[in-house]
């Protein structure tokens, strides 16, 4: 599904990314872990198309597609979706209106007829339950005002309404206590299929007590320095990153 | 030179139409004195402050003739027909280059309440009763333009709301500018004076009909009687080529409410002066403004607060959208004078720049004579967020709709405040279809 080859990034003519090779099939779950300024979350940004990046090599196939080369929008309606590690707040667009937006122009670049406000609005009902989002949420606007752990919750509700193919969850744990960290994993382990597959980017290995990943790798100075089962994750969260560090020099 | 130029066609045409009015009219003594205001201060020139960033005076001497009188003409117009078929369900009122149409005002349908009457007509009813409201309309703080137009005005148009009167359905009035007569110049002038609690929401809308360069300087007084509310909607979404200096003033006594909302996206020039002098303790004034110029469209607001009286209040909020070459000017100035202590009064002004090449020119203005007020003030330039931009653009939605997601909800914040919901709505849709025209 996802064949990243050799990818080198900078920003702002700093190399950030010094040589990613990761591939990603449908049906597993991968762990991407390290310390700050690995560059974990500059990988999330470029497989998004956040703007300000340079990519300098590599090159990252989704579903057969060149991926570097598309819009955001054009990779979201691919079936490419990131959960913000900061959701941004947008006065003044109703949360319901964004995600309704949101459906019908992935829909009509797949090609499928959009869906009126009743069909829509049944989704939106039955997803929202899975995050335990309250219905009060969805009439505000667009993440103001939302404490963190509703804006993550927000979060995988958009992912759940577009149904993407490849999910990016960058640090979706940071900022939320263990209730909402667990509602938020079971959103996301309810929405896994045999087709799709998830990638996490996270600090910690708590978030992965509750969805567990098939692989891990350790992301250090823009490179995955080790790739293992879940049991990488328990070891790094003993030793911490220093002997990693140490076995890179 | 452009001043010398400007100000000649003005004096000819000044002693033209002097000479048509009859010498026992109630107002010739004010189009004197106006006149004479008109030479005493001069147009404005390169160093004016108040037009620093709108050299109207040579746009004038360029493009049009001044020394032209304005002509009344009411003939049948396709344009204007089509124009009334888009009416909301309002009273409504007709004026061509500033004269009320007999043709296309259905005069026989107004509330009975209602007294609308041409200035001759008010004069002739009733001299004392029309010249007190006609004279109570004057402040030291006037622009130019308004005695350019004191001086020059053909037919003012009197509208008359008695105490205790609450309308059903707005009063709309159609302002038209008909480019197809011969002349270049109109001075459209109304007056309206409501009594006592009474509530009033009133549509200025502006038009053009033809492809002409028209230049229109227009004043309108509004008097506000005790507890009487009014919400006034000016339109200027429909201006095509045409060149306006708009100045209304209001003038609110005790308990009173002006809300004033002013919608600007066509057009190629305009300038509103809006006035409010809050002339009577416990009365508020809220002031609403969006402005979105696009190619080379210049859209100036300059507007005055006058807190005259103690325990008085007035709000701001002025947002600007400015694309392509265009230039944007707002200057919200707010006087508290001496006598006028609690005072509250709060102004915003913020803008987005869609383009290298768009200009704002902001300027907030306080000048505060008494020493136990709450003042605020604040302007924002900026450019679409692109952290917020990225974000729809992440959830599958293309980047120019997303742009007209942000555009819209940026301003919602003015367009909501509507309180006439079929207007709201209208000015939603006709704000959308502004924004697809831009880029």
């Amino acid at each position: 599904m996802l064949i990243i080859n050799n990818l080198h990034a900078s920003i702002e003519g700093q190399e950030i990314l010094k040589g990613i090779n990761l591939t990603v099939q449908a049906g597993e779950v991968h762990a991407i872990m390290g310390p700050n300024g690995s560059g974990k979350s500059t990988l999330a940004s470029i497989l998004a198309g956040k703007p300000g990046y340079t990519v300098t090599a590599g090159s990252v196939d989704f579903n057969g597609q060149d991926l570097l080369s598309l819009a955001p929008e054009e990779r979201a309606a691919a079936g490419l979706f990131l959960a913000f590690q900061y959701p941004v707040e947008i006065p003044g667009v109703s949360n319901t209106n964004f995600l309704k937006t949101a459906v019908n122009q992935i829909r009509k670049h797949r090609g499928q007829e959009p869906l009126d406000a009743v069909e829509f609005l049944k989704i939106l009902k039955e997803k929202a339950a899975l995050v335990n989002m309250d219905k009060e949420l969805l009439h505000r606007t667009l993440n103001e005002g939302f404490s963190g752990g509703e804006k993550k919750r927000n979060e995988i509700l958009q992912m759940a309404m577009l149904a993407p193919s490849l999910s990016i969850l960058d640090e979706t744990d940071s900022g939320l206590d263990i209730d909402a960290l667990k509602t938020v994993a079971s959103g996301v382990n309810q929405l896994k299929t045999p087709d799709n597959a998830t990638i996490i980017i996270t600090h910690y290995q708590r978030l992965l007590d509750f969805i567990v990943p098939d692989f891990v790798h350790v992301l250090y100075k823009g490179k995955i320095v080790k790739s293992g089962s879940k049991e990488l994750a328990k070891e790094l969260e003993a030793k911490g990153y220093d002997w990693l560090k140490e076995a890179t020099v | 030179m452009h001043t010398t130029i400007v100000f000649t066609q003005l004096q000819e045409a000044f002693l033209k139409h002097i000479n048509n009015l009859p010498a026992n009219h109630g107002w010739q003594k004010a189009k004197k004195e106006a006149y004479d205001a008109l030479q005493q201060l001069g147009l404005p020139h390169v160093k004016t402050e108040a037009y620093r960033n709108t050299p109207i005076t040579s746009i004038l001497a360029e493009k049009f003739n001044l020394n032209d009188l304005p002509v009344a003409s009411d003939q049948p117009s396709p344009e204007i027909d089509a124009l009334l078929q888009q009416t909301f369900d309002s009273y409504y009122i007709v004026l061509v280059n500033g004269v009320l149409s007999k043709r296309y005002t259905p005069i026989n349908l107004m509330p009975p309440s209602f007294q609308i009457y041409t200035f001759e007509e008010a004069y002739t009813k009733e001299s004392d009763w029309f010249m007190q409201h006609f004279n109570r309309c004057t402040s030291d703080k006037l622009d130019i333009f308004t005695f350019i137009n004191t001086a020059l005005f053909r037919e003012g148009l009197f509208i008359y709301i008695p105490d205790n009167v609450v309308l059903d359905k707005p009063l709309c009035i159609y302002n038209i500018t008909d480019t197809t007569t011969q002349q270049s110049v109109s001075y459209p002038r109304i007056l309206i004076a409501t009594g006592k609690n009474s509530r009033l929401s009133l549509i200025n809308s502006w038009h053009t009909a033809g492809k002409q360069e028209r230049f229109t300087n227009a004043v309108t007084d509004i008097i506000v009687g005790p507890y009487t509310q009014l919400d006034c909607y000016t339109l200027q979404t429909q201006l095509g080529n045409a060149y306006q200096i708009n100045n209304m003033h209001y003038y609110q006594a005790e308990h009173s409410m002006v809300n004033n909302y002013t919608f600007s996206w066509d057009g190629m020039l305009v300038r509103n002066n809006l006035h409010i002098a809050i002339q009577a303790p416990h009365a508020e004034a809220n002031m609403y403004g969006l402005y979105c110029p696009n190619n080379t469209q210049h859209i100036d607001n300059h507007t005055l607060v006058d807190h005259q009286q103690p325990h008085t209040t007035s709000n701001e909020l002025y947002k600007g959208i400015i694309a392509g070459n265009a230039t944007g000017v707002f200057n919200g100035r707010i006087y508290v004078q001496a006598e006028a202590q609690k005072t509250n009064a709060f102004q915003a002004n913020n803008n987005i720049l869609l383009s290298d090449q768009a200009t704002i020119h902001t300027k907030p203005q306080l000048e505060i004579w008494a020493d136990d007020v709450k003042c605020s003030h604040g302007a924002t330039i900026g450019q679409l967020n692109e952290a917020q931009l990225f974000y729809l653009q992440a959830r599958g939605i293309p980047e120019k709709l997303a742009k007209h997601m942000l555009l819209e909800a940026f301003a919602d914040e003015v367009i909501s405040k509507v309180n006439l919901l079929p207007l709201q709505k209208h000015l939603k849709s006709e704000f959308e279809k502004h924004l697809a025209q831009l880029a």
